[in-house]
């Protein structure tokens, strides 16, 4: 069974912390959220949709139902033949008649075994969306040094502005009257937006690979096969 | 609830049979949109995808706990 364990977000909203640390808390809490699940992901595909196999692993199988309609030539009415000869081919007359089985369509169903990793929802096992709204107050703004390089190789120093500030209640700010005017101006709103991120890459190439073995070979190429 | 649209490749054309899980299990069979064939869970599987489907749930929710 998956281990999880619970990442619980608390930052300090009384403590003043810098911009960039307000913002990223969130997002690498939604990186390791992401683990979890992958991981939840990986455990859940070896113990529920593979039985362990002396060293190795195989996929275990479900029966899928393939149902096709098929056009029933009927048996056509034929006239009495003449008996021949033994080795005389007999020569049966064109018939005009109605058929004596009519053509007719049937359902013909085919079993077939399909991985059951390749219909289980494993992308339901991810972190779906991530909104986070909050509107913080701007505490203090200090500048930095900031050391690099540029193309050529020259050293350049400049200063970086970093910001400071404290989470604040987003309660509605209709009824502020004038006094409070150059308290909103501190006010910076803070939208956060991570989206799903896609399934690992060996988890699809797993079930592209088990997925793709559905595909019903033919059995002339199997012949072919046989007589090359 | 998992609702995340999924495929299956059809045996006869390879196009891909858009499925629901939930109505898998209910028995519902699903057309390929390219040709006349259509695919649906075998009774014997059904406690199996069944049971699978449950687990997933399980370890959705204690994740997004
Ligand atoms: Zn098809």
């Amino acid at each position: 069974m998956p281990k999880v364990t619970n990442q619980k977000f608390n930052p300090n909203f009384s403590k003043a912390l810098d911009i960039e640390s307000l913002i990223s808390a969130p997002l690498v809490a939604v990186s390791k959220a992401n683990v979890v699940m992958a991981q939840g992901q990986t455990r859940f595909l070896l113990e529920y949709c593979f039985k362990k196999n002396g060293d190795g692993y195989e996929p275990i199988l479900i029966q899928m139902a393939l149902t096709k309609p098929v056009i029933d030539r009927g048996k056509v009415a034929v006239k009495a033949i003449a008996a021949s000869a033994p080795g005389v081919i007999p020569v049966v007359e064109a018939v005009e008649a109605a058929p004596a089985v009519p053509q007719s369509i049937q359902l013909v169903t085919t079993h077939f075994s399909l991985p059951l990793l390749t219909i289980v929802p494993m992308n339901s096992l991810v972190v779906d969306k991530v909104t986070i709204d909050f509107d913080m107050e701007i505490t203090s703004v200090a500048s930095k040094p900031s050391n690099g390089t540029n193309e050529s190789g020259n050293k350049i120093t400049d200063r970086k502005a970093q910001l400071y500030g404290k989470v604040s209640d987003s309660g509605s700010n209709s009824n502020r009257d004038s006094k409070n005017q150059s308290k909103i101006s501190n006010k910076v709103k803070i939208n956060i937006n991570a989206a799903t991120l896609p399934l690992p890459a060996g988890v699809l190439t797993i079930i592209d690979l088990y997925t793709k073995s559905i595909q019903a070979v033919p059995t002339e190429n199997k012949q072919e096969l046989f007589n090359n | 609830m998992i609702t995340q649209s999924q495929n299956i490749p059809c045996p006869v054309c390879n196009t891909g049979i858009p499925f629901d899980i939930k109505q898998l299990m209910m028995g519902v069979h699903f057309a390929c949109p390219n040709c006349a064939a259509s695919v649906g869970l075998a009774p014997e599987s059904k406690e199996l995808v069944e049971e699978t489907i449950e687990k997933l749930e399980a370890v959705k929710g204690r994740i997004s706990a």
